[in-house]
């Protein structure tokens, strides 16, 4: 089972406890070291962004995101959160560069597993970059093994 | 194996550096620093990255880095570059020696031109494998032709000239892409000679 940023944005989130929406998917907080969702930005931006942390989603729907509680997501608590919520550190468009050197392509879209937040993979416009080669996620660049 | 891919020394100047272990782009290639009598590539001076980039004290010795390729030089990571605060670190032979310039004749004496330019290869194994020599006419006048000339153990060099031995003429092309595929040919056959000379009886 995979989903891609792109299909899962826009997506409603709804607390389990309330059953109120309390936003909609509006980009994802990667953590760069683990190549997983580390948060869901669901309001605001800048400073006064909210994030999901991943460990408070019950269950990720096709349809809809079901929060634990209303009250689960939090202003950004750190310098990643707020630039990822910016958008500087963004995973689409960024661009995929070898371990040797050479781009590959930009990144379309990511590949992640909405039962654990793995990311598993990439897709540019050269095709597929499964997650077992992604070496780093950098703001620069993604950092790809050769195949 | 695919042929070693080959790049312009000049063309590195501007290159992002950037680490493998976070994907950031920590320095970019301000110059190449090239040892013209060991033939070999000593590494890079920096700037910062940005608009209003400066020059950065930090250098970036060849055998620190993990690859040099068209797009990027890699390095493992940020304390790869060494504070110039050491510096053997670029030093090379003879600082004042350039190749840029100088005459390149033939072992039969054929001027084939003069060196604009140094050759390096990508990969992991970077180093400086082929000089670029514009085409000079019987006056000396520059032409639009352009050929690549390997490097190895046996090319002379002096403040005007550089002589290339005779089993290298051989490995002359006249496109850079080409020139890869022959530098690893010209690698080979001097090591099968190299070979053949330990083997054969005093």
């Amino acid at each position: 089972m995979s989903s891609t940023f792109s299909a899962a944005e826009g997506r409603p989130i709804v607390a389990a406890d309330t059953a109120d929406d309390i936003g909609e998917i509006k980009g994802f907080v990667v953590d760069p070291g683990a190549n997983r969702i580390e948060s869901v930005h669901v309001t605001g931006r800048g400073r006064r962004a909210e994030v999901l942390p991943w460990s408070s989603i019950r269950s990720f729907g096709d349809d809809a995101i079901i929060a634990e509680q209303a009250d689960a997501a939090s202003r950004v608590a750190d310098d990643h959160e707020e630039q990822a919520v910016k958008g500087s550190v963004v995973l689409r468009g960024t661009r995929v560069l070898s371990t040797e050197g050479f781009e590959l392509g930009t990144v379309d879209d990511v590949m992640f597993d909405p039962e654990s937040g793995d990311i598993t993979g990439v897709l540019t416009e050269g095709g597929r970059i499964e997650a077992a080669r992604l070496r780093a996620i950098g703001s620069y660049a993604l950092i790809a093994e050769r195949t | 194996m695919s042929a070693t891919r080959v790049l312009r020394a000049r063309d590195l100047i501007g290159l992002p550096v950037v680490t493998l272990d976070g994907g950031e782009d920590v320095a970019e290639v301000r110059d190449v620093v090239y040892d013209a009598h060991e033939h070999r590539l000593v590494g890079f001076t920096l700037n910062k990255r940005g608009m209003l980039s400066g020059r950065l004290d930090e250098v970036l010795p060849t055998d620190a880095l993990a690859a040099i390729g068209a797009d990027a030089v890699m390095i493992d990571d940020e304390r790869r570059i060494t504070e110039s605060g050491r510096p053997q670190a670029l030093q090379s032979t003879d600082g004042s020696a350039s190749v840029i310039g100088n005459r390149v004749i033939s072992a039969d004496g054929t001027v084939l031109g003069r060196v604009v330019g140094v050759i390096v290869s990508t990969g992991d194994d970077p180093a400086a494998v082929g000089y670029e020599i514009e085409a000079t006419d019987e006056a000396g006048d520059a032409k639009a032709d352009r050929a690549f000339v390997p490097i190895s153990a046996q090319i002379a060099v002096s403040d005007d000239n550089l002589m290339l031995p005779a089993e290298a003429t051989d490995f002359i092309r006249n496109d850079l892409a080409g020139f890869g595929a022959a530098v690893d040919d010209y690698r080979r056959s001097t090591l099968d000679k190299s070979t053949l000379d330990k083997g054969a009886p005093a």
